[in-house]
């Protein structure tokens, strides 16, 4: 389902290109806004 | 929006990249960019199903990827190959420090985002303070 402004961004868990796990929401707590971009692939 | 960079600093934005890829074609990725922003992996695309990103081959194999890619080639871009899902489409989302979306922009195909002059419009101090005052009413 598509989000739409104004809902919860979900909370995710992705990981480093070390392969440690890390909160997506890490992301948004450490400034004002976050843009998230999200890829089709590395192609 | 390598080129906005120093704009999206100012803004305080924290610029993070999605990707399904490999750890080994992230890095060559990052290389061959040189990009300065966060890559995060998701290699099963649990992120894409839960911010509702779409898989379309009919609209991720189109024209205009090919033109893109064309492009993108001719500038000294590496082409690696399919890699993945190529039926998976993207998207670009601003979320605030309270975890509330912003934007939430879905590719219609691998081409399509959103300008970045639109994203900086979003990201202004002036564009945050009116969003607030539309939540109040």
């Amino acid at each position: 389902m598509r989000l739409r402004p104004g809902d919860q961004a979900p909370y995710v868990v992705l990981e480093d290109l070390s392969g440690q796990e890390t909160l997506l929401e890490d992301q948004w707590r450490s400034g004002q806004h976050t843009l998230l971009v999200f890829l089709r692939h590395l192609g | 929006m390598r080129q906005h960079t120093s704009d999206l600093a100012a803004l305080k934005t924290n610029v993070v990249i999605v990707s399904f890829g490999s750890p080994y074609s992230a890095q060559l990725w990052e290389k061959e960019t040189q990009s300065q922003f966060t890559l995060l992996l998701d290699p099963d695309r649990n992120s894409y199903r839960a911010y509702g990103l779409e898989r379309s081959m009919l609209r991720s194999w189109g024209l205009n990827t090919f033109l893109t890619y064309s492009r993108l080639m001719l500038r000294g871009r590496n082409w690696r190959g399919i890699q993945g899902d190529s039926s998976q489409l993207g998207g670009d989302f601003i979320v605030n420090a309270n975890g509330i979306i912003r934007l939430a922009y879905y590719s219609r195909d691998p081409s399509d985002r959103p300008p970045v002059s639109h994203l900086l419009d979003i990201l202004g101090p002036t564009a945050s303070h009116i969003y607030l005052d539309d939540l109040s009413s």
